[in-house]
């Protein structure tokens, strides 16, 4: 009986040691634009295969296509050719410039690939992989999700935290399912940093997370790594990948848009709530931040009242229009976080001042503010 | 510390937009490094500026400006409307020189300066709030988010005829 169970462990072992991760990177490295960054991409994530491999005891099998022979038929051709057995691990990543149309049935973006044809839907990379019916489906995407085309034409890092040996085989070698991501939702753009794309940095330190994790898991790695990230950019100040999930050799539906597709929206829910507490604990004022900050915001304050001489005109929708709702907007800020009702009470007559365009009115009520900041000033910051 | 950094940003804010009041905003050091002198000499002070419509998808023909087939005859630009597109080109807050998007450059418009036999293009994409200038043997492309409403109006100007000039909204959809 021991000889039977001794022959099982060993077959099973073997049967381990005998998986293969088919990974399968590829990178638009010669765009002038985002070619640094999607390199950085490249090397991240060959290292990133080479550690997933050695430390889960699965044999790498992997392929980097960048340029110049990255194009849409090279790309298609290399999807087609993984060859996975049915405990095998696939993984596939891309960096680089994307895009959807009002036609794309799914939120999945295109892949800009010059050759035939400008796009190659990721859904199509999805569904072919998802086909080959491997054990586990890896594919992340970092790229925009933004529109380009017109109707009408045509997680904190556990630093102190041992890396985990037997993490590597629990995510990557017992796991069985479907990881699906992009690097923003539709409509968005996706952003290259320096040291890399923005979605693929934060997928890694995720993915290092889970690594030290006492239970690591794949549903918490996705929904961290699929944070909202704060760019900063004009017009768009975070970037908010889109993931689907789903445990089992089930087929995953991502052919439809976002509203019918079982995604892991309570997932994201969390994960955004989450991001509203830690928003929380950044804004506790640093008491000793206050008395220098104050007696700047005076200053301007003052400067402001002085620039708004007797006879200036504001009218709805002009320049100075614009600057100074842009400030009562910041001193509602202000007086929201102080409570005070006194201050609200002036701010709030700077906004209907300035929706009278009443210049006087204004000057009057920002008089009462100046006199509330300089009270404060005196209690809380004079020797 | 973030409200009243808010609220210090924004004093400045109106002080630089009071200060800069009719006059012709001037290229920051950063808007100088990106285009260079060779390029700025030209967009400064054109003899003429002229716009036509381009095919975002590329398509180069015999007629196109950069790799982009024209898709009309140039119009040419007022006074008024050069000035819109130079104080949009000069202006340091139109550009995001800290991040770099990955949408495909796919312009809808193309602006050429002459000035003697310089010329500097402009290609303007409106699907990603990018721009690229070609001249002096330079290609540069950035982004030009801060600018998408008067870079917006003056298409809509120029091209009052073209449904997909005319259907691009102000704000981006799903931003």
């Amino acid at each position: 009986m021991k000889k039977i169970v001794a022959l099982i462990a060993f077959a099973f072992v073997c049967s381990l040691q005998a998986q293969t991760l088919h990974m399968l990177i590829v990178a638009d490295t010669a765009d002038a634009s985002i070619g640094s960054s999607t390199l950085a991409d490249l090397q991240n994530m060959q290292n990133k295969a080479r550690e997933i491999a050695s430390n889960s005891g699965m044999k790498l099998n992997m392929k980097v296509l960048k340029s110049p022979e990255f194009n849409g038929t090279t790309t298609l051709a290399a999807v087609q050719a993984i060859n996975p057995g049915p405990n095998d691990t696939v993984f596939f990543y891309y960096s680089g410039h994307g895009y959807r149309t009002r036609e794309s049935k799914t939120k999945w973006p295109n892949m800009y690939v010059k050759k035939p044809q400008p796009g190659l839907e990721f859904s199509k990379v999805l569904e072919i992989l998802d086909q080959k019916n491997p054990r586990l489906v890896i594919a992340l995407g970092d790229l925009c999700n933004s529109f380009s085309d017109q109707s009408e034409r045509s997680a904190n890092l556990r630093a102190f935290a041992e890396l985990q040996p037997s993490n590597y085989k629990k995510l990557f070698v017992e796991f069985s399912g479907r990881v699906y991501a992009s690097g923003s939702k539709p409509g968005q753009y996706s952003f290259a940093m320096e040291d890399g794309g923005a979605f693929t940095n934060q997928w890694l330190q995720a993915l290092g997370t889970e690594l030290r994790a006492e239970e690591p898991s794949w549903k918490r790695l996705m929904a961290v790594a699929t944070k909202p990230i704060r760019i900063g950019s004009p017009d768009q100040a975070t970037q908010d990948p889109i993931f689907e999930l789903k445990e089992g050799k089930q087929v995953v539906a991502h052919n439809t848009v976002d509203e019918n597709a079982p995604t892991i929206q309570p997932t994201n829910t969390v994960v955004q709530q989450e991001v509203t507490d830690a928003e929380e604990e950044t804004e506790e004022y640093q008491e000793d931040e206050l008395c220098p900050d104050l007696a700047e915001l005076l200053g301007s304050l003052k400067q402001l009242d002085g620039a708004l001489k007797p006879g200036i005109r504001v009218t709805r929708g002009d320049n100075l229009y614009n600057s100074l709702d842009t400030v009562n907007k910041a001193l509602s800020s202000v007086s929201e976080a102080y409570g005070d009702p006194k201050l609200q009470k002036s701010v709030t007559g700077l906004s209907t001042a300035l929706e009278a365009n009443n210049l006087q009115a204004y000057k009057k009520n920002l008089g009462r503010v100046i006199q509330y900041f300089e009270t404060l000033n005196q209690d809380k910051c004079s020797e | 510390m973030r409200f009243f950094s808010a609220a210090i940003l924004a004093m400045a804010m109106l002080n630089c937009q009071t200060t800069a009041k009719g006059v012709p905003v001037q290229p920051s050091a950063k808007v100088k490094e990106f285009l260079g002198d060779s390029i700025l000499g030209v967009l400064s002070a054109p003899d003429s500026v002229t716009a036509v419509l381009v095919e975002p998808r590329g398509g180069s023909t015999a007629d196109h400006m950069d790799g982009f087939k024209l898709l009309s005859k140039p119009v040419a630009l007022t006074a008024e409307q050069i000035s819109t597109l130079q104080n949009a080109i000069m202006d340091e807050k139109t550009y995001d020189f800290l991040h770099s998007k990955r949408h495909p450059f796919d312009p809808s418009v193309g602006f050429q300066f002459k000035k003697g036999k310089d010329t500097v293009n402009v290609l303007v994409s409106y699907y990603g709030n990018l721009w690229q200038f070609t001249g002096s043997g330079k290609t540069l492309i950035e982004d030009n988010d801060g600018a998408r409403k008067p870079l917006l109006n003056l298409a809509k100007q120029l091209f009052p005829k073209d449904k997909d000039i005319q259907s691009f909204k102000e704000t981006m959809e799903g931003q």
